[in-house]
């Protein structure tokens, strides 16, 4: 009996945390934090101008299951009936994975579609029928525009679980950037363990920001950018430069004052070279990079070693200003 | 068979003797060499005798003439393993113990392989073991006599190989059924694999931690690079702010040179900040595996540091792991094969019958001429021995023994010679000892009789071989 209890309660946790995950991931450019609270099956996300979005986290472990659906229904909108009363309520849903949320066999199919998030206007008649009821008997009070369901799969074993939260992922990742698709379960991986994943019983408390969400996959971009752009050279070269350049390369990309030469002298050239569709770095660096020969030791360095680094160098600064700017703007960070 | 002669040569001397249709060896006292010869006699007739005191039988030559049942005649001349038959132009040489039946066969006339095994149980009483051998038990030194397989002996054996088979695979089936009973016995082993010390895992954990302390260095010095990036960028950033610069913005408002308002700033401080939290969250990680892999390893070298050799071999016992599942089925596997095997060799109750019905009539009929009351007759595939007395025991054992002689000679017309030694032990009455005589004289007068005793058993035309004190005497 206990153990089931324990398994249910994973079960539980694991699909909470993975429901602020999904609740991030559709708020992105409002939200500043998450907040999720195991005990009181939470999710509170406070949103740029203060206001926050209420959920409440219930799950089924198995989804043919409908004997207990009524009841979370009925617990969760007493709870989000109390969160209402902190006026600090922009929206306030009901997340869960059954695709019978109102134990109504009709309304199913409206559910069935991996992810669906219906607010109260739009739910059919029988749902409505069924909240309406409840809000009734528990008189309740707050309003039911702010009111929204939102259900998605988290059912079977393993890796199959996460089959729609994944697909959420590469929707948002795609969003950022057709490049970043590749990230997926590496997004997925980071998220999980930052959001909970290991956390025993007593600990299921967390709090995430959009930087700490955001931040890892800026930086694999940039990391996955240099590789790539590594991997055109001569295996030769490469291995030299990655041996001997390596912190060069990079100590130069991070420091302010050559960061913002460059930026600024590229700039200068962008809008010099208007009409160039494309921009040229060879021959950016040639015009307008030769600052930059003084601040290496390029002594004992053949040209073509010479020209790489720098190259790499520039290729850094720019690629890092371009990636952090665009995810800062689409995700609002 | 007949035994004619034997000649005995070992290092310092020699010994010859020949016997006739009744021989008896004799000596006054005790302790004279007549169990000896007796022995030497077996041996040379390439049994695996073994040696009396103070006489290695493997270091002696013998030569041993002998008559065929057909009454040809041979030789055998054995030294140690090896043994020679020579039957008149022929000779083949045999290895001992492994061809002992074939040269039987050729010498006794018998290829019944059953019988061949169990015939010096039947004719041959040791002094020590022979009267206590009624039909089940050790002949001398490893030779056995088992009435069962004696008797089967008689009926075709078409099923040998299944038999011989039958055999192996119940020793098997002891043999794995042991290693289940030793597994259960093993210590509880721990489910992880860390439990075993072995030297490759620990050169293994080594390995891996250098690959892991390799990962420290670099990302401590990454995070080293990162932060002495962002102390230069401060250091820049309060340098300017320090000259507490103003710049002219749109609309003429002044603007001052602050970290706040110069343009980017901000940007790359927190991007090198990330790229360092980063950083320093994969060393906490690395550094924690190292903690783990260092803990395993102490674990292991801790098992590999035992104090005594006895800690070591129970350390080694703990380790065999015996996979239980592959044990049971091949118990499993083998236990069908015998169940198969036995249906095969399923004794022919019918043929055999006869032969145990014919061995009891003759031992049920010698049994009443010695006066044995009838409650004490038994079958001659009884186990019941306990209640029998010293001497009716003891006249139970001539009486099976000369029944097993008899059938012998009745179905395959095989005549051994019967060897005794030393018939009066157990307190036999000498009523008893005349008895014995008179059965040989009637009943098995056309076989050799060799009797060794320190009395004189007075039979017509015997032929007295004195012992005075050694098998072999010096200068012969």
């Amino acid at each position: 009996m206990g153990n089931t209890n324990a398994s249910a309660a994973a079960f539980g946790w694991e699909f909470q945390f993975n429901a602020g995950i999904m609740l991030m991931l559709d708020n992105i450019k409002q939200a500043i934090e998450v907040k999720i609270e195991g005990e009181t099956e939470d999710i509170e996300i406070t949103l740029n101008d203060k206001m926050k979005i209420f959920a409440q986290a219930k799950s089924v472990e198995s989804i043919e299951d409908y004997s207990h659906v009524k009841d979370k229904l009925t617990a969760a909108l007493k709870t989000l009936n109390a969160a209402e009363k902190t006026g600090e309520a922009k929206a306030l849903i009901y997340i869960t994975n059954t695709p019978n949320p109102c134990n109504e066999s009709k309304s199913i199919i409206c559910f069935s579609s991996g992810v669906s998030h219906i607010k109260y206007d739009d739910l059919p008649e029988v749902c409505k029928a069924q909240i309406n009821a409840i809000y009734e008997d528990k008189n309740l009070k707050f309003p039911l525009e702010k009111f929204s369901i939102f259900v998605f799969d988290f059912s079977g074993d393993g890796e199959n679980r996460y089959r729609i939260v994944k697909y959420k992922i590469s929707e948002f990742l795609y969003s950022l950037d057709s490049e970043f698709s590749g990230m997926v379960q590496r997004a997925l991986d980071r998220w999980r363990l930052d959001f909970g994943e290991n956390a025993t019983q007593n600990n299921r408390n967390t709090k995430i920001s959009k930087k700490q969400m955001m931040w890892p996959l800026i930086l694999w971009y940039c990391e996955n950018k240099e590789t790539a752009r590594l991997d055109e050279l001569d295996s030769v070269d490469k291995e030299e430069i990655l041996k001997r350049y390596s912190y060069i390369i990079n100590t130069n990309s991070e420091r302010f004052e050559l960061f913002t030469k460059i930026i600024n002298l590229y700039e200068d050239y962008r809008n010099e070279e208007k009409h160039l569709k494309k921009i040229d770095i060879d021959e950016f660096i040639r015009i307008k990079c030769n600052f930059l020969n003084d601040e290496f030791d390029f002594s004992s360095v053949s040209d073509y070693i010479r020209l790489e680094v720098l190259k790499l160098t520039v290729e850094k600064v720019i690629s890092t200003r371009h990636t952090v700017n665009n995810i800062r703007e689409k995700v609002q960070l | 068979m007949k035994f004619i002669s034997l000649h005995i040569v070992d290092s310092l001397a020699k010994g010859f003797y020949e016997f006739s249709d009744i021989t008896i060896i004799h000596s006054q006292h005790n302790q004279r060499g007549k169990t000896s010869l007796i022995r030497c006699l077996l041996y040379a007739l390439g049994y695996s005798i073994p040696s009396p005191q103070g006489f290695n039988l493997d270091l002696c030559s013998f030569t041993l003439k002998g008559e065929k049942e057909d009454s040809s005649l041979f030789i055998l001349k054995r030294e140690g393993n090896h043994i020679e038959l020579i039957e008149g132009n022929c000779s083949s040489t045999f290895t001992l113990p492994l061809e002992q039946d074939e040269l039987h066969s050729r010498i006794f006339g018998l290829d019944k392989p059953l019988i061949l095994i169990n015939l010096l149980g039947a004719f041959y009483f040791d002094q020590e073991k022979g009267w206590t051998l009624l039909n089940r038990g050790t002949v001398i030194g490893g030779i056995k006599f088992r009435i069962e397989d004696f008797i089967l002996g008689f009926t075709e054996d078409s099923v040998a190989e299944e038999r011989r088979e039958l055999e192996c695979v119940t020793r098997e089936i002891d043999k794995y059924t042991h290693l289940l009973e030793y597994a259960k016995n093993l210590p509880r082993q721990q489910t992880s694999d860390e439990s075993f010390a072995d030297e490759n895992s620990i050169e293994i954990l080594n390995f891996k931690l250098q690959e892991l302390n390799h990962n420290r260095v670099i990302l401590e010095n990454e995070l080293n690079r990162l932060r002495s990036v962002m102390r230069g960028n401060t250091t820049f950033i309060n340098f300017i702010s320090s000259m507490n610069l103003r710049v002219r913005g749109e609309n003429g408002t002044s603007i001052p040179v602050t970290k706040d308002t110069l343009l980017d700033f901000s940007f790359i401080q927190e991007f090198v900040k990330e790229k360092k939290n980063e950083a320093q969250r994969e060393l906490d990680k690395v550094k924690n595996s190292i903690k783990n892999m260092e803990e395993a390893l102490l674990r292991k070298e801790c098992l590999i540091n035992l104090e005594s050799d006895l800690d070591m071999i129970l350390e080694k016992r703990s380790r065999i792991k015996i996979d239980k599942f592959l044990v049971d089925n091949i118990l499993v596997h083998l236990k069908k094969r015998k169940q198969t095997l036995s249906k095969k060799v399923r004794r022919n109750p019918l043929e055999e019958s006869l032969i145990r019905q014919k061995l009891n009539n003759i031992i049920c009929s010698y049994l009443t001429e010695f006066g044995v009351e009838a409650k004490y007759h038994r079958d001659v595939l009884t186990t019941e021995l306990k209640t029998l007395s010293g001497a009716v025991f003891h006249i139970m054992v001539f009486i099976f023994k000369l029944a097993y002689v008899r059938i012998l000679r009745e179905e395959v017309g095989c005549r051994l010679p019967i060897v005794i030694d030393s018939p009066n032990g157990r307190e036999v009455e000498m009523c008893h000892i005349e008895k014995m005589k008179e059965l040989l004289l009637r009943d098995f007068s056309m076989h050799q009789i060799i009797v060794a005793t320190i009395y004189n058993p007075d039979f017509n035309g015997q032929k007295m071989i004195n012992m005075q004190g050694s098998v072999t005497t010096l200068g012969e």
